[in-house]
């Protein structure tokens, strides 16, 4: 059976190789990711104040993940510089991923801090802290 | 039946224990022989790092004896290894060399006896908790005498 | 003309921080493709394994990330028979970095993991022919503990100073105009004369500082003593003195200088990225050595309650280092 590889993709944070297995009726293709960093083994047992710091090895999405649990944990609310700079953050990671293409932006504009923030950061969070 | 000897290495300080330990071998008290002894001038001359290095070594266990508090004969060096043993205890149990492997006691010099059952206890106890964990074989434990070079060079 | 030398760069499990740090040296990385030839870099070239196939010789191979799966030990060991001279960069590298922290975690975090991706029941197991992903190994291990490395670049990530003179004195081996500026004169001695004269540095070198970061850090150092030990939230560091005085636990006692005591002017303490000084044997019981002696009382039931205060004793400082510099969790 044929098999089709993409080794090394660019830009990627993990190595990543593709594998597609043209097989006529039912093709299939595989996103494999060839490097866990396994990082929930990484964060227990750690404190909690070095949470920024360690998950700094990821996206920035997961910078702002942590920061909005710690505020959760120590019920504070950050000042308007600080939101400033995470709203700033997240607009960094919408726009390398999706504004490729110029519809894309026209599409799918970046949403702001405050609309994701309560709900989708911690699904966020919780699912790519798995990878 | 358990047939591990372990192996205990212990820090004897000069002016008390060490002769705690010579009065227990003339007084010819029995004693089991898992032990090697290191004569220190003081227990506050042993740094952490000999303990460390002890177990990676390959040590089951270690032991360190001082003078009482207040008979050093440094004065305060005895206190100077008490005020090191907590953090130490507490950095050795964090990396899986469990509570009993380490120990402080204070023996004095007219003390044989205690010295005698300090061992064989801390003997007792080791013999039931196992051999050094770094002794334990894994799978993929490779080029483990590069690793060791490697890891105290860099 | 002399020839071009070729480097190859490569990302085992990591942040790709370090590859991205290489394009980070600000203006000067436009004239890196004047004495070099990029010629295996999968994150930025996207190139394929075959590509490194065909060449006959890569002259310096950069190699960052720690080795975690089977994939990345054989990624190490193709491009050490390829390569003539391997740099190891960043501390994941180095010593083992973050990923080498789950080394210690509980072993049911690792098992689980493991099986998800090794085991019968890993979710690449489906019906018909399936590819396989590359096993996890027991433990992650640094560079050095899989091939043999020239040199070492540590750091998280590495200061573009140390990274550009490594640059210059071992790719492009100073034929170009040497513009070592300030890292000259933290690196030791041997080393600046080799780089500055146009010799390779003696193998094994690391380019960093010999001494502490205490030498570097611009704080006052007054009597040290503290009662009681502070976590970074609890207490305003005063911004002149001191932090392992102020009970901070601040690991620059350890840690090689270089980096110039970025985290400490910014009222951080330091977190020991550049790995351990040579003169120590193991970072963390001369650590505990160091803190120990700071405290301030004689009476023990003060001291163990001071001591219960510590959280993760040995995650902070073997925080970098785990897997190459703790020689607890490494075999006898």
């Amino acid at each position: 059976m044929k098999e089709i590889t993409f080794d090394a993709l660019r830009w990627m944070e993990e190595p990543v190789r593709i594998k597609i297995f043209p097989d006529g009726d039912h093709p299939r293709g595989y996103f494999q990711i060839t490097s866990p960093r396994e990082v929930e083994g990484l964060c227990q047992g750690r404190p909690v104040e070095e949470l920024p710091r360690i998950l700094s090895i990821l996206s920035p999405a997961h910078h702002l993940a942590s920061a909005l649990a710690l505020d959760k944990l120590f019920g504070v609310e950050p000042p308007p510089l600080a939101v400033t700079m995470r709203e700033a953050l997240l607009q960094t990671l919408f726009f390398e991923s999706i504004s490729w293409s110029l519809p894309g932006l026209i599409l799918y504009p970046p949403p702001s801090y405050r609309e994701t923030a309560p709900r989708g950061f911690r699904l966020l969070l919780i699912s790519w802290m798995k990878s | 039946m358990n047939d591990f000897e372990p192996k205990i290495l212990a820090f004897l300080c000069n002016w008390c224990s060490y002769v705690a330990a010579d009065s227990a071998g003339v007084a010819r008290l029995i004693q089991k022989p898992n032990f090697r002894i290191i004569r220190v001038f003081c227990s506050g001359m042993v740094d952490p790092s000999y303990v460390v290095k002890a177990f990676s070594s390959g040590a089951d266990g270690v032991l360190i004896a001082g003078c009482h508090p207040g008979d050093c004969h440094y004065i305060s060096g005895n206190i100077k290894a008490m005020r090191r043993s907590f953090l130490l205890k507490k950095l050795l149990s964090e990396l899986g060399f469990g509570e009993e492997r380490f120990r402080l006691e204070w023996i004095a010099a007219s003390e044989p006896q205690r010295y005698v059952k300090v061992i064989n206890q801390m003997i007792d106890e080791i013999q039931k908790l196992g051999p050094n964990p770094l002794k334990r074989s894994y799978p993929g434990a490779e080029k483990e005498e590069n690793s060791r070079l490697r890891s105290h060079g860099l | 003309m002399p020839k071009k030398k070729k480097i190859a760069v490569y990302a085992a499990t990591g942040c790709r921080a370090c590859e991205q740090a290489i394009l980070d040296i600000h203006y000067q990385v436009g004239s890196l493709t004047r004495w070099a030839e990029l010629s295996f870099w999968p994150y930025i070239l996207g190139s394929e394994w075959e590509k490194l196939e065909k060449q006959p010789e890569i002259d310096v191979c950069f190699f960052t990330g720690a080795i975690r799966t089977s994939s990345d030990r054989q990624a190490a060991l193709r491009l050490r028979d390829k390569s003539r001279l391997m740099i190891a960069l960043g501390a994941c590298a180095a010593f083992g970095g973050l990923p080498g922290l789950v080394n210690m975690a509980p072993s049911e975090v690792r098992k689980e993991s493991r099986e998800e991706t090794n085991g019968p029941n890993s979710r690449t197991r489906e019906k018909g022919e399936e590819p396989d992903l590359p096993r996890m190994e027991e433990r992650v291990s640094a560079l050095s503990q899989v091939v043999d490395v020239e040199y070492f670049v540590p750091g998280c990530p590495p200061r573009q100073n140390f990274l550009w003179a490594a640059i210059q004195a071992i790719a492009f081996e100073t034929e170009s105009p040497v513009r070592l500026s300030f890292s000259a004169l933290r690196l030791p001695q041997a080393m600046a004369q080799a780089i500055t004269s146009g010799v390779l540095p003696p193998k094994g070198s690391v380019f960093s500082g010999e001494r502490a970061v205490c030498a570097s850090c611009a704080r006052t150092k007054e009597k040290k003593q503290f009662k009681e030990f502070a976590r970074p939230w609890q207490k305003d560091p005063d911004q002149g003195r001191c932090l392992l005085e102020q009970g901070f636990i601040c690991q620059g006692i350890v840690t090689r200088e270089g980096c110039g005591g970025v985290c400490t002017a910014a009222g951080l303490s330091c977190r020991g990225c550049f790995g351990k000084t040579d003169e120590v044997f193991d970072p963390g019981p001369k650590m505990v050595s160091a803190v120990s002696s700071t405290f301030d009382s004689d009476n023990p039931i003060e001291i163990a309650s001071t001591v219960d205060q510590f959280v993760d004793l040995a995650g902070t400082i073997y925080r970098y280092t785990l897997a190459s510099q703790c020689t607890l969790l490494s075999s006898p």
